[in-house]
């Protein structure tokens, strides 16, 4: 079972993670976690430090916490986010949570890796008009909205539920879950959710359309970055067709002429 | 921009013990991020068995404590005892705070590959890390 947690930076993603992990302890499953955070795109240095809020679960044997740099990656988590959630899954743990970035309105990619994701946002998350937007939105499939001891709690509420409201009809409707994560108020509900959402990926046979879904795009994915990957080195061993794109400013027919190419000509 | 041919060396930076001085250790964890190391700052008052487990399951290179209250003796020494008692044999320490001459030299002996004392330029744990692993970030 994997569980991502997205949402905007501060809105208390890793203190979330950290009563989840006390609460799935309780019933004793084995929970690894996996917390995201951004390098710096100058240095590549980063802190990491969303293990801080976890740290009390250090000594308990039946918790496995590992920070990540993204090491410039886009979308909210780092490549090997997959990989290593693959990994985990082998190694026996129960449930993994997968913390993404402090992301903004578009980085998605925890949908390709979690069963279940869990947009967190706070009672200051923005307007009605925020919540028309597309992207982040429209992933979750269960809504926190933490720090919910905050004025103005309810009116958030009443945003996400106004909003789910007018969409199209889909087979599962996100539910709204407040919580003070800090103090562990709302988790009785939450995991009560993510019970429910694991039945319905069952029950429906959502769970295998997207666990299908996903493995397409991780091939196209990988697709993707290994031809990333096959034309730099083209056009760094080929001063011919740098030259030439840079002289006729022309990457998409240097582009389309190195796609074209059978792979073992290009080295 | 630069991108690291490598990957970044991970350094878990902890204070440990009842010690809650932790401005020091915050500015050497960005001092570190700006030298291109990936830092996994674990907080205050961690206890030895913490800061192994912290560092093991992050997969760092090296931990680095910091340590204000005059334990020193006793908590630099308990976290290299914990290291050794899980044979954990590729992971360094080194330690910072207010630590007497003659307790530096005591804490090399035992394994602590350096200690800074307050008023080190930043600069200097850099260029020790980078002697240290001369092909990383």
């Amino acid at each position: 079972m994997v569980i991502g947690l997205t949402g905007s930076p501060g809105t208390g993603k890793s203190t979330l993670v950290d009563a989840l992990i006390a609460r799935l302890r309780q019933r004793d499953q084995r929970v690894a976690v996996i917390a995201a955070d951004p390098n710096s795109p100058y240095t590549g240095g980063a802190v990491l430090g969303d293990r801080i809020r976890m740290q009390r679960h250090a000594a308990d044997g039946g918790v496995f916490i590992r920070s990540m740099g993204v090491r410039g990656h886009l979308g909210g988590l780092p490549l090997a986010a997959r990989e290593t959630v693959r990994l985990l899954g082998a190694q026996g743990f129960d449930v993994v949570l997968v913390e993404t970035v402090g992301v903004g309105q578009a980085e998605l990619e925890v949908v390709g890796v979690a069963d279940t994701t869990v947009v967190v946002l706070t009672p200051d998350s923005g307007d009605g008009v925020q919540m028309m937007k597309a992207g982040i939105m429209e992933v979750a499939d269960i809504f926190v909205v933490n720090k919910a001891d905050l004025a103005s709690a309810q009116r958030a509420v009443s945003d996400v539920r106004a909003m789910l409201s007018v969409g199209p009809a889909r087979d599962w409707k996100p539910p709204i879950v407040s919580t003070v994560a800090v103090r562990g108020e709302g988790l009785d509900r939450l995991i009560e959710e993510l019970d429910g959402h694991r039945a319905h990926l069952r029950e429906s046979g959502a769970g295998q359309r997207r666990e299908q879904a996903r493995l397409l795009d991780e091939a196209a994915d990988m697709v993707g970055e290994w031809s990333r990957q096959r034309a730099r080195r083209r056009l760094g061993e080929d001063p011919d067709l740098l030259g030439r794109m840079l002289r006729d400013r022309s990457p998409y027919a240097v582009a389309a002429e190195i796609f074209a190419e059978p792979e073992d000509s290009a080295g | 921009m630069t991108s690291p041919a490598a990957a970044p060396i991970r350094i878990v930076l902890a204070k440990v013990g009842l010690d809650g001085h932790d401005r020091g250790v915050k500015i050497v964890a960005r001092a570190l991020r700006d030298a291109g190391y990936e830092v996994i700052y674990t907080g205050l008052r961690q206890t030895p068995e913490m800061v192994v487990t912290a560092a093991v399951q992050e997969d760092a290179q090296v931990i680095g404590l910091s340590l204000h209250s005059g334990a020193h003796m006793t908590l630099f020494p308990a976290v290299l005892d914990e290291l050794r008692r899980r044979e954990v044999t590729d992971i360094i320490v080194f330690g910072g705070g207010i630590i007497p001459d003659d307790d530096i030299a005591a804490l090399k002996e035992l394994g602590v590959e350096a200690i800074f004392t307050p008023g080190t330029p930043l600069q200097e744990i850099v260029d020790w890390l980078r002697q240290r692993f001369p092909s990383g970030a």
